[in-house]
């Protein structure tokens, strides 16, 4: 059996996709931007080193999808790029349906779910219904499969054949795993979620130890305690004396400095996270950090204690890092006295009082 | 019994590098004051990174120093949450919300006669002289 997917995503959504095809009706996506936690869906957010849509596109291959093409949807009020997405729709359509395509799946991307694509198959053969319309408890999924012969054997637009089979639709009750995917709460709670095992995303690279997952590259310091479940995304560097936790997931490119504790956080790509920090019921970007307790973002500038792992500063004088490490290693050597002046990390006891220098 | 004077600061919405090093030399000459029990409202604070808890720090150091006490009220959720990630929520005497004694001005214009420096309503410190 033939079956293929149109997914249609939001407008807003930028994304580089491993579909067949990804028609950008509106322009062309900037994928070396980095996402900002507040102007774009949790679908879009790394995970494990795949964005969640793709980490769908990829169960949907798994299922069986062959044919997958990626439309982004446009609701504005705009009626020339209105009515050029749905005739880009309908061609799509079309074309999937005249090659013979057994089954055709419309979806609407804006959940994660966690669909049994076969058990979907067996019962539209067993009800014969030429629309299975996909059910959560009694509201409906934007998820519709089409039957491809039911469909070729009608005439008029695909828009119009859907409109008359609408009254002959049954209802497909979904039972598997969803997330709303709409809040940064319910992105901390599908990473958690999937760290647990109850998800089809698993962590990729090597399970060093039960629950501990290290991508490729990644280096730990032997003084770090990381404890199970946890992910250690690729070439992501975990310094001396730090703690993660929680079911934190770390991923790739970042740099954790020394002394710094990770509790029941996500942390996004490329992100610096600096010295002797504690970081808890976080999502943590290079440009702030939005707190799940307190459902606030907090956009932090200061390269000390968060940044871009590529750009951030190195601290003064030279050999402050070099000596705060060697302190919170456990050296044997005798303590370090450490001396900032005001624009150092606050974290580290400045040495230094009013009118003279420590 | 030795008397103590209260103070209450309130910090502005930016309290980052910039901002820190006037704040803390306008507040040198308020701080020379011995036993002052000194409040810091940050209910304002929208953004603050490392300088701006360093400021904090320093303003304890100088206030411990005179046998004072520093204590942080009315404190923003932004605020909360820098001194979470520094650790220095541990370090503070944290209040819900500032005393009701509270300076109109705000900290930038920082002049000793404006301060609600109160000799003359003097706190009686529970410590023995």
């Amino acid at each position: 059996m033939s079956l293929a997917a149109i997914i249609t995503i939001p407008a807003r959504f930028q994304t580089n996709t491993v579909a067949d095809r990804v028609l950008r009706v509106n322009g062309e996506g900037d994928s070396s931007r980095p996402i900002p936690i507040e102007d774009s869906s949790p679908l879009l957010w790394e995970l494990f080193g795949q964005s969640v849509f793709d980490h769908l596109l990829g169960q949907f291959r798994r299922g069986g999808v062959e044919h997958i093409s990626v439309l982004r949807e446009e609701r504005s009020s705009n009626n020339r790029a209105y009515s050029q997405f749905w005739s880009e729709w309908e061609r799509v359509a079309s074309t999937y349906l005249s090659n013979g395509i057994d089954a055709l799946l419309l979806i609407s991307m804006r959940s994660y779910t966690e669909l049994d694509i076969c058990e979907l198959l067996k019962f539209r053969q067993h009800t014969g219904s030429p629309l299975t319309q996909v059910h959560r408890a009694q509201t409906p999924l934007d998820i519709v499969l089409v039957d491809g012969q039911a469909f070729r054997s009608c005439s008029g637009s695909f828009r119009s054949r859907l409109n008359s089979v609408f009254p002959r639709q049954r209802g497909f009750r979904f039972m598997g795993y969803f997330n709303p995917m709409e809040t940064p709460r319910d992105f901390r709670i599908l990473a958690q979620d999937s760290l647990l095992g109850r998800t089809q995303i698993r962590p990729c690279g090597n399970e060093v130890q039960p629950g501990i997952w290290y991508g490729d590259g990644a280096r730990v310091a032997a003084s770090a305690q990381i404890d199970a479940p946890a992910y250690i995304g690729g070439r992501t560097r975990v310094s001396d004396s730090c703690t993660v936790t929680g079911a934190s997931v770390i991923e790739g490119d970042c740099e954790v400095d020394c002394g710094t504790s990770i509790d029941r956080c996500c942390v996004f790509p490329a992100t610096y996270i600096g010295i002797g920090l504690r970081v808890s019921d976080a999502l943590v970007a290079p440009s702030g950090l939005f707190h799940l307790q307190r459902n606030l973002t907090v956009n932090i500038r200061d390269l000390r204690l968060l940044g871009d792992v590529r750009r951030r500063h190195r601290l003064q004088p030279k050999n402050l890092a070099r000596k705060a490490r060697s302190l919170l290693s456990g050296s044997d050597r005798p303590p370090v006295r450490l001396s900032t002046n005001s624009s150092q990390t606050a974290s580290l006891q400045p040495a230094r009082w009013f009118g003279r220098s420590g | 019994m030795r008397n103590h004077s209260a103070l209450v600061v309130e910090l502005p919405e930016f309290v980052d590098a910039k901002r820190t090093r006037r704040l803390i030399r306008d507040m040198k000459a308020a701080l020379r004051v011995d036993h002052v029990n000194l409040t810091l409202d940050l209910s304002r604070v929208e953004e603050m990174d490392s300088a701006g808890a360093d400021m904090l720090l320093q303003c304890m150091l100088e206030v411990t120093k005179r046998d004072g006490t520093l204590a942080l009220a009315g404190i923003s959720p932004v605020a909360a949450t820098i001194l979470e990630l520094t650790g220095l929520d541990r370090v503070f005497d944290i209040l819900p919300d500032a005393p009701p004694v509270v300076a109109e001005q705000p900290a930038e214009v920082f002049e000793p006669a404006a301060m609600n420096v109160l000799p003359g309503e003097a706190v009686q410190s529970p410590a023995v002289a």
